[in-house]
């Protein structure tokens, strides 16, 4: 039987590659025992949702005016690009 | 990763379309300050572009990007003769576990989390307490949760831009998901008596 502290890594390793059959089944038995760990992983996917949203590329709804926080603001983006042009052709001249 | 080594010779202007996002926010992980993040990825793009005959395509566009903007990080803060979020600090050993005791069994409960899940996603001051939250975790740790999660960047490419391991990057996405799973409850969801 898995302890918790196993368990909870295990959800995470799940978020980013295939686990083994044999870790699947430990772990979906122990989630099935555990609602602290079963409550865990729920919370570690709407943590994967809500910064994703945060970013601007939300799932369920358009992105927020607030989600531009999290990304480069045009103006920003427009004066490196130009920073950048102005660089290339004092490069090129 | 060859095409992407051709995009090198590109407009360079295009990588700010392509890779402006990401840094900006990698950068603003480490630094805390919107401006600041912007002009250090401003600053990554022209060394990437003074230096651009030295990218010999070994890594990916991505990954020489990300080297060049941390090396910009920490001379920004060797300027502000501060002490940088620590990219390179060790991580906590197992003997210090916050959150489990030795026989692996949970030291607090983590409380439930009573809420709207898409209106949440989309409140502005919850957004905030998230980023503040981000910022609060160690520099790798945030680093790493950015690029995977936000990036999408598969674990390989995480590894290969952070210079780690497979088994070390699962430790630290881990402890960047319990952190901010903590700081959430303590700071929004209200609680950290636990149930």
């Amino acid at each position: 039987m898995l302890s918790c502290k196993e368990a909870t890594r295990l959800v995470s390793q799940g978020l980013d590659q295939q686990l083994r059959w044999w870790n699947r089944l430990q772990l979906r038995i122990h989630l099935l025992l555990c609602a602290l760990c079963s409550r865990t992983a729920r919370q570690f996917q709407r943590l994967r949702d809500w910064i994703r949203c945060y970013a601007g590329q939300c799932q369920h709804q358009p992105a927020t005016p607030s989600a531009s926080q999290f990304q480069l603001s045009q103006p920003a983006r427009n004066r490196i690009k130009e920073r950048l042009r102005a660089e290339t052709g004092d490069a090129a001249s | 990763m060859a095409t992407e080594a051709v995009h090198a010779s590109n407009d360079p202007a295009e990588w700010v379309d392509r890779y402006g996002d990401m840094l900006f926010r990698v950068a603003l992980v480490h630094v805390g300050d919107r401006e600041i993040a912007e002009e250090l990825v401003q600053e990554t793009f022209l060394a990437a572009l003074r230096n651009r005959q030295q990218f010999a395509g070994r890594s990916s566009e991505r990954t020489w990007l990300v080297a060049i903007l941390k090396h910009k990080i920490a001379d920004h803060f060797r300027q502000q003769r501060s002490a940088p979020k620590q990219f390179v600090q060790a991580e906590p050993s197992e003997a210090e576990d916050p959150w489990f005791t030795a026989e692996g069994k949970w030291r607090r409960a983590p409380a439930a989390w009573h809420y709207d899940p898409v209106e949440l996603a989309h409140a502005h001051e919850f957004q905030e307490q998230l980023r503040q939250c981000l910022e609060k975790l160690p520099a790798r740790q945030a680093t790493a949760f950015v690029l995977r999660e936000v990036e999408e960047l598969s674990s390989c490419e995480v590894c290969e831009i952070l210079g780690t391991t497979p088994g070390s990057l699962g430790q630290l996405l881990y402890r960047a998901r319990m952190g901010l799973r903590q700081c959430l409850e303590h700071h929004w969801f209200g609680t950290t008596k636990g149930e």
